[in-house]
């Protein structure tokens, strides 16, 4: 089991945790995003309602 | 739902129809051809430089700091012999010493984003991330150009004005 000292970064969008601002990639960063919501801000990616079909 | 239009269309009689295969934003990030309202409003691929400076991994910094300076740029982008992306070089990574290659100064895998990407959206982005600017490439990695925050800014509020311009049209 490895655990890590260096502290968590979570997307301001949708907290979860990543390595770091897609946008930036900026460490310090103070409101990182996650390649994701990165895409849909940009518009490159559309948000699904649902993960299956319906 | 492509190949289906394109059956579709075939079965209404049209007989020169082609099925895009990679699909649609496929053809947005490859800077291809649009029409449509959204057609109109300037995007990142038009608004870029792309003539702005570029390096490759076995230059050396001295050279590629004279080169940016006189292009009028801070930043230079490292590319390779097909113009893929490889990194950015920032004016902190242009401080160096004149003999350190690119491939060492550089910040490898730079975030960039695609040509068809709205100027408004990337001119907050780059307010809110404090970002000079960014490389403009295809969905291959291929550079377009690069945007500085100052040109995004500019198209953007060149794009509000219009925008106002045309509501009061209406209003009228």
């Amino acid at each position: 089991m490895s655990t890590s000292t260096e502290p968590s970064v979570t997307c301001a969008a949708c907290d979860r945790e990543i390595e770091g601002c897609a946008c930036c990639q900026n460490p310090e960063c103070q409101q990182p995003i996650c390649r994701r919501d990165l895409l849909f801000l940009t518009r490159e990616s559309i948000p699904q309602p649902h993960t299956h079909g319906g | 739902m492509s190949p289906r239009a394109a059956w579709r269309l075939e079965s209404l009689g049209f007989d020169d129809v082609a099925d895009y295969v990679p699909g649609k934003q496929d053809w947005l990030a490859a800077g291809l051809a649009v029409e449509g309202e959204l057609a109109l409003i300037p995007n990142a691929g038009e608004a870029c430089d792309p003539d702005a400076p570029t390096a490759s991994l076995d230059e050396h910094l001295g050279d590629v700091r004279e080169r940016v300076r006189a292009a009028g740029y801070d930043t230079c982008v490292v590319v390779n012999e097909e113009r893929v992306v490889l990194g950015l070089l920032r004016p902190k990574h242009l401080e160096g010493d004149d003999d350190r290659t690119i491939e060492e100064a550089m910040s490898p895998g730079p975030s960039t984003f695609r040509p068809h990407v709205g100027v408004s959206d990337l001119a907050e982005l780059m307010a809110d991330h404090d970002i000079p600017s960014v490389p403009v490439t295809t969905g291959d990695g291929v550079l377009v150009g690069l945007l500085t925050k100052e040109r995004a800014d500019e198209v953007a509020r060149d794009i509000r004005q219009r925008i106002q311009e045309l509501h009061d049209e209406h209003e009228h």
